[in-house]
């Protein structure tokens, strides 16, 4: 039992429309609205590339990494100012993208290049406290959840996908929560829980 | 049913005591032992709290420890890059390190990359499933027992895997963890559903656990006994302080229960005393009830005393004149031994008091009192009977003295009385008598120097014995009444006339079976006195009647004679009896009778005479010249016969007097029409001195003695005249 996910709604309408928008809202178990969480849409006959909307910046400021989520399309290049008055050693073992930036003091910055659509979790070296996602995706149709744990995935084309709902915390294997989804003209909205670990110390949470 | 007053007291006031220390036994029993039980919770929580900050302690190192090794960013790369043995490696180093029990590895997936198999196999599936990176501690369940697990997230920085160290919770941590209690705990630990052991504490402190739907639990356990063992010598002096504070009561109680009763026994027993007739006082000390009661029961006795003394006054003295009566003069006779007993009548003292009142009366035994206490100083003087003192003395008196003293003119109030008293003395000697028998013999010679009109008479044990002899001779002569074994015999009666045998006289006799023939004076007298005269005359008629018929039918045609006492000449049932029974057997008889006993109810008598003359029954003046003849008397009953008494007839033969009134009395008698019967006729002289003077019969021993039937019968036949002999003097010529 991977996925806990309960689709509510359904596809009600068979009429052919060119594009349809669907709203999904996102709790946890206890049914509180989930922040921080990506929802992508891949359709099986595939999307049009994403444009880079440079820059991309993951920052260390106040001993964290901010934002917690950070989306960027595959092959986006993210800068790391530190911001702190101490040095930070950013890493990470993520298949999608392993790295290390080893010590560099405030005021410096790195940049790397994000290729692979995947997670890349990154950490630092010598503050345990501090972590941040990266999420590296490949698809036209995505959003972030915000406090309301609410996205709307606009114009999406008719015809079969996969919905893919992200959340760090979640105990899904690799986080992510797979919907199949045909698409024929509006869709009702989706409402979707998901199962989502504590972490006391975790920078981020939701 | 506990009867004395003490043990009564006792039993309450123990039982009381014994009651309510068997309510406050239990009770400080039951409190000792929830205070046992209190304390032993008590340590038990310390000890739990104890445990808790040693499972605190213990889990923290450990957490450090795993989150050292989940942190070391070496060994994240390792886990990152799935460098197994490196991975291994680590953490071989680090349980060495951190003296773990057992530990593993796991990937964040499930896979086993070091370390214990078993303990992968219990926590893999918790932790896949828990909803927390944060570091989590807690029991498991294994199969060999219980551990304490801590399992750290090995984050690069999302979850690649867990670091796993445990404890095993086996006998040896129990052992120190009691070690650390103050009293010897047995503890353990266990599912929490485990059931309790009965007759132990117990206290359940619940252990975190990995998977929160098993509960488990530190049980910390104390046997009761156990705990109860260090109040055993507090139990055991509070028993012993109630048994002895029990024993206490009960003394205390008898104590006080003797305190109690120790006046009321005594008052029993002056009770006792009391009834008795005892004098007695209590003593008593203090001034409570039982004091007040004792005085009060002497205030009592002295009363009664005064009361008894009273009443024992009235009961040993005479009301009228005070001086002692009868029961003191008992009373004095049994405490001494006197030498005389006098017992002094007033005579006349019935006329004394019909004339003068009782007053003088008493007063004149009071006066007669005075002078024996006058005469004998020394001596006890008594009122034994209205008309009788006794005197006492305890030595000789002057009896010529006494009786002067007593017989004199006495002052009696306002008068002077000439007082006449006859003494009764009675010399115990030796004697030993009860009071009542000494004073009944001074009495006796009393009653003898009255009837024989002396001054005094002394008692003598020979007429007391005539008297008792008498009394026995009365009795028996009623039994020979009754029996009928009185026999009559007769004394024929010659006939000058006819110069024959012509009449008898019935003489009753009294063969006695010991005593022989009784003086038909003396039986006659008892029987007079004791009224037998009735029964004697009517068995003596009887007989009679049919002797007569006897002598008929052998043909001698007789008139016989029967005393008739003057006393059934007045009892008219008596004579109507003698009437018919007379009639009934047609005969000649004569009733011989006294004038004495016309003269005394003249009525009367002349009147059954009359009727026994009516009836052809003959009567005869019997005893005639002893008696007091009058001739008034003589002149009225119409006798056929008179019989001169033989005290004139023995006479005749010397004295000239006699013969006088002998031949006057037979003239007198043949003037009245009446036959004369010579009575004591014993010589022929005799018989023919009579004879010359005309007398008409003549009975006597020179006749006849009495004799019984059958020789009478005998002699009726072989008489003759001629035998009665003839005179042996010259007869003057009439």
């Amino acid at each position: 039992m991977k996925t806990t996910l309960t689709v509510i709604g359904s596809l009600l309408c068979a009429t052919p429309v060119v594009a349809a928008d669907l709203r999904v809202s996102i709790t946890d178990t206890s049914g509180k609205p989930v922040r921080d969480a990506v929802v992508t849409y891949e359709p099986a006959a595939g999307s049009a590339p994403v444009g880079i909307k440079a820059p991309y910046v993951m920052a260390q400021r106040d001993m964290n990494f901010t934002p917690y989520v950070l989306v960027v399309p595959a092959g986006a290049t993210v800068s790391f100012p530190n911001q702190d008055a101490v040095s930070h050693h950013v890493y990470s073992f993520s298949p999608a993208r392993k790295f290390q930036l080893p010590l560099y003091g405030g005021g410096l910055s790195r940049s790397l290049t994000f290729p692979t659509a995947g997670t890349v979790a990154i950490g630092c070296n010598i503050h345990d406290s501090m972590q941040a996602y990266i999420r590296v995706i490949d698809t036209a149709f995505y959003a972030q959840t915000d406090d309301k744990g609410v996205v709307t995935l606009t114009n999406l084309p008719n015809g079969a996908g996969d919905l893919v709902i992200w959340h760090p915390m979640s105990s899904a294997k690799g986080g992510e929560t797979h919907l199949p989804l045909s698409v024929q003209g509006p869709i009702k909205p989706i409402s979707v829980q998901l199962k989502i670990r504590r972490m006391a110390h975790a920078g981020g949470g939701y | 049913m506990v009867r004395k007053l003490s043990t009564r007291l006792t039993v309450v006031y123990g039982g009381l005591f014994g009651l309510a220390l068997c309510l406050i036994g239990p009770l400080t029993y039951t409190a000792v032992r929830s205070y046992a039980r209190e304390s032993v919770q008590n340590e038990m929580s310390a000890t739990a709290a104890v445990f808790d900050r040693l499972w605190k302690v213990k889990s923290d190192t450990l957490q450090t420890n795993a989150e050292l090794l989940s942190r070391d960013f070496g060994f994240i790369s390792a886990m990152a890059t799935d460098d197994r043995s490196t991975v291994a490696s680590a953490f071989a180093n680090l349980r060495q390190r951190v003296n773990a029990d057992t530990g593993l590895v796991l990937t964040s997936d499930g896979q086993l990359l070091a370390g214990d198999d078993t303990l992968a196999k219990g926590v893999e599936a918790l932790l896949a499933e828990s909803d927390t990176l944060d570091t989590q501690t807690g029991v498991v369940a294994l199969g060999d027992g219980f551990y304490n697990v801590v399992a750290a997230p090995v984050l690069a920085p999302d979850l690649k895997g867990w670091i796993v160290f445990a404890s095993r919770l086996d006998r040896k941590a129990m052992a120190d963890l009691e070690a650390l209690s103050a009293i010897p705990l047995h503890a353990m630990v266990s599912a929490g559903d485990a059931e309790e052991a009965a007759q132990t504490i117990t206290a359940n402190t619940p252990l975190p656990t990995l998977d929160t739907r098993h509960q488990v639990v530190l049980r910390l356990s104390y046997p009761v006994a156990k705990a109860l063992d260090a109040y055993k010598p507090l139990l055991n002096l509070l028993l012993a302080i109630g048994v002895l504070s029990l024993m206490a009561v009960v003394a205390a109680s008898l104590v006080l229960a003797r305190h109690l009763t120790k006046p009321v026994t005594a008052l029993i027993e002056a009770t006792a005393a009391l009834r008795d007739g005892r004098a007695t006082q209590v003593q008593v000390k203090g001034e409570d009830e039982m004091a007040q009661l004792a005085a009060t029961f002497n205030d009592m006795a002295v009363s009664i005393e005064e009361r008894e003394s009273d009443i024992r006054h009235l009961a040993t003295h005479e009301i009228a004149t005070g001086m002692p009566n009868s029961k003191a003069a008992e009373a004095y006779l049994s405490e001494t031994s006197p030498a005389i007993l006098i017992c002094v009548g007033l005579q006349h003292y019935g006329h004394l008091r019909a004339v003068w009142g009782a007053g003088p009366a008493h007063a004149a035994m009071r006066a007669l009192s005075h002078a024996v206490t006058t005469n004998l100083p020394e001596a006890f003087v008594a009122r034994t009977g209205p008309d009788e003192l006794l005197i006492v003395s305890q030595s000789e008196i002057d009896l010529n003295a006494l009786l002067k003293d007593l017989n004199r003119r006495h002052e009696i109030g306002e008068q002077s009385l000439d007082l006449i008293a006859r003494l009764g003395l009675y010399y115990p000697h030796t004697d030993v008598l009860p009071p009542t028998a000494a004073i009944e013999r001074a009495r006796i010679a009393l009653d003898q120097a009255r009837s024989g009109k002396q001054p005094f008479a002394v008692y003598s044990p020979e007429t007391h014995a005539d008297m008792a002899d008498a009394l026995r001779l009365t009795d028996e002569l009623h039994s020979a009444i009754t029996a009928g074994v009185l026999s009559v015999h007769y004394q024929p009666k010659y006939n000058y006339r006819t110069q024959t045998l012509s009449g008898l006289e019935a003489l009753v006799r009294w063969n006695h079976p010991q005593r022989g023939m009784v003086s038909p004076q003396r039986f006659v007298t008892l029987a007079e006195e004791a009224g037998y005269i009735p029964d004697l005359t009517r068995h003596v008629l009887k007989t009679v009647l049919a002797d007569q018929k006897t002598l008929c039918a052998n043909g001698f045609d007789v008139d016989i004679s029967v005393n008739y006492s003057g006393r059934l000449l007045s009892d008219d049932a008596f004579n109507a009896e003698t009437l018919s029974m007379c009639q009934a057997h047609p005969g000649r008889i004569c009733l011989e009778i006294t004038e004495t006993a016309v003269i005394e109810d003249p009525d009367t008598g002349l009147k059954a005479i009359d009727r026994f003359c009516a009836a052809g029954i003959e009567i005869s003046i019997d005893d005639f010249g002893t008696g007091l003849s009058s001739l008034s008397y003589l002149k009225m009953i119409p006798a056929h016969e008179l019989k001169i008494d033989r005290a004139f007839i023995s006479e005749i033969e010397q004295g000239q007097r006699d013969a006088l009134l002998v031949r006057s009395t037979i003239e007198l008698a043949h003037s009245l029409g009446m036959k004369v019967t010579a009575e004591g006729v014993e010589t022929p002289t005799s018989l023919a001195v009579l004879a010359a003077m005309g007398c008409d019969m003549a009975q006597g021993y020179g006749i006849a003695r009495p004799m019984p039937l059958d020789a009478l019968l005998a002699h009726l036949a072989s008489f003759d005249a001629r035998s009665l002999g003839e005179p042996k003097m010259e007869l003057r010529a009439s």
